[in-house]
């Protein structure tokens, strides 16, 4: 009777959000004004002026590179809600002495084996986010994924030394602190903030920023990924 | 790359848009996780019905 | 002509470079976690003080990110109801003093310098999402205004604050996925994310009216929830009532405001495009304006926990505004803005004096408070002062709002809801009354509190300070109303109003 209610429920909820979408403008139309209007001027100009071949890189760096500056604040302030929600006093005393899951020989060879790769392949994601598909979200959450391995393959404390308590709270917060820097360099530079510079001159300069920006929400992503992990883990 | 010769590009402002959708999706389910891990610290259940009873 | 330092308007900025490096510069030592926060927050007041002047002598303006121009890139626009984030930095900075002492014994070592992270980012998320022109970049802010949100109510760690962070985070969750989509449909009608583009291009009346009502049903109810209006506010009681009393201060007296002020911009952006005929979407807002300020008022009275209540008078307060931005009327949109602005101060006096009393008694209910006004006179007479100003009476801060929007009413032609507010102002003050009696006259239950004395000067300043701005705002109230009066009368043109 619950489950059926909840059915007729759904369905009443989903009439009109596809009505809705049956309104909008015709999905591949060129009369779209998606198509038309602000990402018309993002395909045109955006290898051009923007630093990266890569539109999508371009859009969410440059043009709408202050959403983006939102957005690895959002992933500090989930890192700052687990901690806030998690953490208790004694808890670093605490040292886990609880034994750790026994893991096949095989599954430890293989891990050491492809760690170094994954690491490269995360390295390679990052650094060629403005050219190709990838970009510091992306590779950031490869590096992360690998330090769960190593956490759950080869143990917390490997896992531990490949993030040092000294650096640890810069490194989590290396996102927003990269992108505010690169967007000061860019106040200094053409007076706004997040401006890249826009003379042919400096385009080496324009994609440096982009990749410095991609390297550090990389960094920080996989810091903050880690981290979590790490906390939760813990309990 | 020149102006004139563009294979035809996808919109680059929706993919964005759901990089974002995806990120703040993530970083809810991380605090939603936190949270449930406390109250299951606490109350020893995740049942919402038991959970419903010891209020 | 003054020249305006172009990085005031990175004032969303401040606190975020703040809250980042709480952790790094803190150490884990709460000290100087909490004198960091404090110097940020002296820094951003300052710059947010600047904006304000600004905006007063030129009106709005905007800074453009990246020196993209609108529609291409973000801008910020500052207007008039962006001045919200005058009364953000004002509450905030005295919230981040007050807590010093107060988050001591009430969180877990540890998790103190996370918590003046999560304060700096819930500021950045508000000052962000009041200043943004831009419709996703709203939307971003409002994530990390919400996520610090939840973590706040849930830090102190007992079981009840992490269910009711729990409730909230769901509540929020869903009423974002709301905005979200609605968002993309206005972008996928338009093609534009800028709401000062996006209301010029939905004027042309290219697109189809349904996804631009859909996306107005969504927007509006998605900040009703996060506004706790009547009836999407079952989250607010308990989230507002556990949380440590700063943070209550600031969820009920700023974050539910945030809701508001993301109705006003999507007014501002469906007004402005005069496609969709908004009568009866006011008429729904006025409808649950008034059952919001009697529902609220109404289980107010029956709370016997001093936060429970004052969590309820939230919701009726929010009905107010929400009623005077329903009216649609000059006055009554005035007054409902003012009251974002007043109900802040008010409520945060009375959350933080609650709080001293909890922080030194030990107690929350009325009856185990009675009797305290011998043993902490200041911290009481702040909370009657704070009374006094919601119930409205003349010279206090809430009376000039709710007369304004009584007056609205009556220039809208619906005088019944002007006596909805009488009568909701009448609920109000039973309930305050019933608090001050039994702080005031009647014999203590617990004698042994008598001794304990006033909290300390850190969390009893703040108290004081904010009760006599109530007082002040009283006698001063007609300057934030002649400021707000150019926002009012420009959204409301396209009415004809």
């Amino acid at each position: 009777m619950k489950k059926a209610l909840v059915i007729v429920l759904l369905i009443v909820a989903a009439v009109p959000l596809v009505a809705a979408v049956a309104g909008l403008p015709p999905h591949g139309s060129p009369s779209n004004p998606t198509y038309t209007h602000v990402s018309a001027y993002y395909l045109e100009h955006g290898a051009e002026e923007a630093g990266a071949e890569n539109i999508v890189t371009d859009m969410i760096l440059n043009y709408r590179g202050f959403d983006t500056n939102g957005e690895v604040t959002v992933i500090f302030t989930s890192l700052a809600a687990v901690f806030g929600v998690l953490l208790l006093t004694g808890a670093v005393a605490r040292k886990p002495a609880a034994p750790e899951i026994p893991v096949s020989m095989v599954v430890r060879f293989i891990a050491r084996l492809l760690a170094p790769f994954i690491a490269i392949f995360a390295v390679y994601v990052i650094l060629n986010g403005h050219i190709s598909p990838g970009g510091g979200f992306q590779g950031g959450t490869v590096l992360g994924a690998l330090y769960i391995t190593v956490s759950i393959v080869l143990g917390r404390d490997e896992a531990r030394r490949l993030l040092p308590r000294g650096p640890k709270p810069w490194l989590q917060a290396a996102g927003p602190l990269t992108f505010v820097g690169v967007g000061l360099l860019g106040l200094v530079l053409t007076g706004y903030y997040l401006g890249f510079p826009t003379t042919p001159a400096l385009a080496w300069l324009r994609t440096a920023m982009i990749v410095v920006i991609e390297i550090g929400i990389g960094v920080g992503g996989a810091a903050v990924l880690a981290s979590v992990y790490e906390t939760m883990e813990a309990d | 790359m020149g102006a004139g010769a563009r294979p035809p590009y996808t919109n680059p402002i929706p993919q964005g848009l759901i990089l974002t959708g995806i990120v703040v999706a993530v970083s809810t389910t991380a605090l939603a996780l936190s949270l449930i891990i406390r109250i299951w610290k606490q109350c020893g259940t995740i049942e919402a019905d038991e959970l419903r009873e010891m209020d | 002509m003054v020249s305006w330092p172009q990085w005031l308007s990175l004032v969303a900025l401040v606190p975020l470079v703040g809250a980042v490096t709480t952790p790094a510069v803190s150490r884990g030592r709460s000290r100087v976690a909490a004198l960091w926060a404090l110097g940020v927050m002296t820094v951003t007041s300052f710059a947010a003080l600047m904006l304000i002047l600004r905006v007063a002598r030129e009106g709005p303006f905007s800074y453009p990110f990246g020196g993209w121009k609108s529609p291409i890139g973000i801008e910020f626009r500052f207007d008039e109801f962006s001045a919200s984030i005058g009364i953000v930095c004002l509450v905030g900075w005295l919230a981040v003093l007050y807590s010093q002492r107060y988050v001591e014994h009430a969180l877990e070592e540890p998790r103190i310098p996370y918590y003046y992270t999560l304060l700096l980012l819930n500021f950045t998320g508000m000052i962000g999402f009041a200043v943004t022109g831009d419709l996703f970049n709203l939307f971003v802010f409002m994530e990390i205004l919400s996520l610090s949100s939840y973590a706040l109510v849930a830090i102190s760690g007992e079981r009840t604050a992490e269910m009711a962070g729990f409730k909230y985070l769901i509540m929020g969750a869903i009423s974002s996925l709301m905005v979200l989509f609605s968002i993309g449909l206005l972008y996928a009608s338009t093609g534009s994310l800028n709401m000062a583009d996006i209301s010029s291009r939905i004027g042309d009346g290219a697109v189809g009216p349904i996804p631009l009502a859909m996306a107005l049903a969504g927007l509006t109810v998605g900040f009703m929830v996060k506004a706790a209006l009547f009836p999407l506010h079952i989250w607010l009681p308990d989230a507002h009532a556990i949380a440590p009393s700063p943070v209550s201060a600031i969820l009920s007296g700023l974050v539910v405001k945030t809701g508001l002020i993301g109705i006003l911009r999507v007014y501002q952006i469906y007004y402005g495009a005069k496609v969709l005929d908004l009568s009866s979407l006011n008429t729904m807002l006025v409808w649950l304006g008034a059952i919001s300020i009697v529902m609220g008022a109404f289980f107010a009275i029956f709370q016997e926990d001093i936060k429970m209540m004052l969590a309820y008078s939230t919701i009726s307060n929010i009905g107010y505004i929400v009623m005077g931005f329903g009216l649609a009327s000059p006055y009554s949109v005035i007054g409902g803005s003012v009251h974002i602005f007043n109900h802040a101060l008010i409520k945060a006096t009375l959350f933080l004096a609650a709080g001293c009393l909890i922080h030194k008694t030990g107690y929350r209910t009325l009856y185990d408070l009675r009797g305290v006004g011998k043993a902490m006179p200041l911290t009481t007479a702040a909370l009657s002062v704070g009374a006094i100003s919601i119930v409205g009476i003349p010279p206090t801060a809430g009376f000039l709002c709710k007369w304004y929007i009584a007056l609205g009413a009556f220039e809208a032609g619906q005088p019944f809801f002007g006596v909805a507010l009488i009568f909701g102002a009448l609920f109000i003050f039973v309930y305050y009354i019933r608090m001050v009696n039994s702080f005031y006259f009647r014999q203590p239950v617990h004698p042994e509190f008598l001794e304990v004395g006033e909290a300390p000067a850190s969390m009893l300043a703040p108290v004081l300070i904010l009760a006599s701005l109530c007082l002040v705002m009283g006698i001063l109230g007609r300057i934030p109303l002649s400021f707000i009066e150019p926002a009012a009368h420009r959204l409301l043109a396209p009415l004809g109003g």
